[in-house]
């Protein structure tokens, strides 16, 4: 869900009660399914985590299990190879911070080539570039393991009349720009889709006005385009930062849940917490200790959102 | 006149190179899909001589695509309705203001994003109810009234007049019936838009699939083709078969109902 959205919903309306004739416990019955289903499996279990973190508790039913204390924070800090987690650590902000960048600066381009009047056939090239998000992600995924196949796939013999070669998904040294490059793949149509409605709502009579005033194409885009769109990309930097923290289901289903080089924060809580993926001779599914992965994750993520609300903030007071 | 060609061509050179990159591996999949495995392993690359149905056919009975099929449309249509009922009767009463506490049940939905993923939390629940690999298990996560449908309603039910309500409850219609009868048909197009988007992210879950489902019976369609890749990791023309008849379904969707999906996506993001 959009962030930010839905309480500029709230604060712009005066939630005060009306009056109405229906009757009030028929428009309460009407909300419990969805207040009850929210409690239960949506905050409940959210603020579960922060408790399950502190316990052994195992994915199998009937395991005794126990409160453990700061064991897993200890573990997950100090016990394991501080190489892995720094790698991991380090694969997290590489991901977030590459998809974030190079996505929404493609998503601008694109968007901006796509809203040019004098472009023919922009609503097919749009179609195109959003089809991913309507594929989903194991399609994606296999799709690309197939072109991007080390063995005998097209890019490997594209790439291997210059004499190049590469593991793409397979190679350590490769495996983590394949990733992200299919992430962006994948998601950049959701982004383009929301710059281009920004695009459509600047009024034509601003560009009319800079056009009597003798404005050049670069000037247009630095002086109007640019700051009435910036709220927009705006709101796409936040979800694509936060979406790309949270999201793992490309590195599981091309590099699989093992792979160090590609291991990200929330590919490793359902590492832990779910052996998906994880190859033999997995260790049982430990989810206390992949629920102080989780809630890494979630410190990881909430001072990410921050560092940059408060940078934005801080750009606009300069400006 | 000079300049705007240039900058003419140079857009269409950079649309071009994007399709590119997003067109040829799906044609890349589908020319796979057609080869035989000979023709396959001499020269992967080159475009089928012949278009060679024997993947499809052989991937599925293989990979029991009909009954994963079943199962889909079973989850698609059962978590979508229920959601999108939750979602209505949901923004209905805080979208008027009927509740006296419906700025708090709204921040119910909203602080979600703000809290820890609680995934594990969730099936640990679930996995004590009995509920693993159930049906029941596996679509319950993916019911719910929040997210953006509730934004949306909450939205479009402010630009239905509130003297309906009026006319409709002096005339002693009750709640239930003046919602089915009246308000949802009001609210269709905002409805079609959010059930298309949900439909398609219930049809394309994979991860609760497999944490929540352990017996063949259950699987979804994606579920059918992520075993299918596992075990026949080394026939590419079978596999690339399979994942067209997978993403057919969905890419054919798409091209009828791309208005809805775009219009929904965008309403989500900027309208509010």
């Amino acid at each position: 869900m959009p962030l930010g959205t839905g309480i500029r919903v709230i604060k712009g309306d005066n939630m005060q009660a009306s009056r109405t004739s229906f009757k009030k416990w028929s428009l309460v019955l009407g909300i419990i399914p969805a207040v009850f289903l929210q409690l239960t499996l949506g905050i409940g279990p959210s603020i579960a985590t922060f408790i399950l973190s502190f316990t052994d508790i195992s994915g199998v039913k009937g395991v005794p299990w126990k409160f453990i204390g700061l064991a897993n924070y200890r573990e997950l800090f100090f016990q394991q190879n501080s190489r892995d987690l720094i790698q991991v650590i380090q694969n997290t902000i590489i991901f977030c911070v590459a998809v974030t960048v190079i996505q929404n600066l493609i998503a601008i381009f694109i968007a901006l080539a796509l809203n040019s009047k004098m472009i023919r056939g922009r609503s097919f090239y749009r179609s195109v570039v959003f089809m991913p998000s309507v594929l989903g992600v194991l399609v994606t995924s296999l799709v690309w393991l197939c072109v991007l196949n080390p063995m005998d796939g097209p890019v490997a013999k594209f790439i291997g009349l210059f004499g190049l070669q590469s593991g793409f998904f397979k190679s350590n040294s490769s495996a983590l720009a394949c990733v992200i490059f299919t992430q962006i793949w994948m998601a950049m149509g959701h982004s383009m889709v929301i710059n281009l409605a920004g695009l459509q709502s600047i009024p034509n009579e601003l560009y009319e006005a800079g056009e009597i005033d003798g404005t050049s194409g670069w000037q247009k885009f630095r002086y109007i385009t640019f700051p009435l769109l910036w709220p927009t990309i705006n709101v796409n930097i936040l979800l694509a930062v936060i979406g790309s923290l949270q999201s793992f289901q490309i590195i599981l289903f091309t590099t699989g849940g093992r792979n160090m080089a590609t291991q990200t924060l929330a590919a490793r809580v359902v590492y832990y917490a779910f052996n998906i993926n994880a190859g033999s001779g997995a260790a049982a599914m430990r989810q206390g200790y992949g629920a102080a992965w989780a809630m890494f994750l979630f410190v990881f993520i909430l001072t990410a959102t921050l560092i940059y609300v408060r940078a934005m903030k801080r750009r606009e007071e300069l400006t | 006149m000079t300049k705007k060609l240039g900058a003419k061509v140079l857009i269409y050179t950079f649309i071009a190179i994007i399709m590119f990159i997003y067109l040829f591996p799906l044609f890349y999949a589908l020319n796979t899909s057609f080869k035989t495995k000979l023709e396959y392993m001499s020269d992967p690359i080159s475009i089928a001589k012949s278009i060679h149905f024997e993947n499809y056919v052989e991937a599925f009975k293989k990979a029991n695509i009909s009954a994963y099929i079943g199962n889909s449309v079973f989850y698609m249509l059962v978590c979508t309705t229920a959601s999108m009922l939750m979602a209505t009767f949901l923004a209905f009463p805080l979208s008027r203001g009927y509740l006296k506490f419906g700025s708090i049940i709204f921040g119910l939905f909203l602080v979600s994003m703000f809290l820890p993923d609680g995934t594990i939390p969730q099936f640990q629940l679930l996995l004590r109810l009995g509920l693993y690999n159930t049906r029941l298990g596996y679509m319950i996560g993916m019911i719910g009234g929040g997210g953006t449908p509730l934004l949306m309603f909450y939205v479009y039910i402010k630009g239905i007049p509130k003297e309906f309500d009026e006319a409709a409850s002096i005339d002693g219609c009750g709640y239930f019936r003046y919602m089915f009868t009246i308000l949802i048909p009001l609210m269709k197009p905002a409805l079609v838009s959010m059930f298309i988007i949900t439909a398609i992210g219930v049809w394309n879950d994979i991860i609760r699939a497999i944490i929540y489902l352990s017996s063949k019976e259950l699987y979804p369609i994606t579920r059918g083709l992520y075993v299918f890749q596992g075990q026949y990791q080394v026939d590419m023309t079978q596999q690339m078969a399979a994942l067209i008849m997978v993403a057919a379904p969905l890419i054919i969707a798409y091209v009828f109902l791309q208005r809805y999906i775009v219009d929904g996506i965008v309403a989500g993001a900027v309208k509010a």
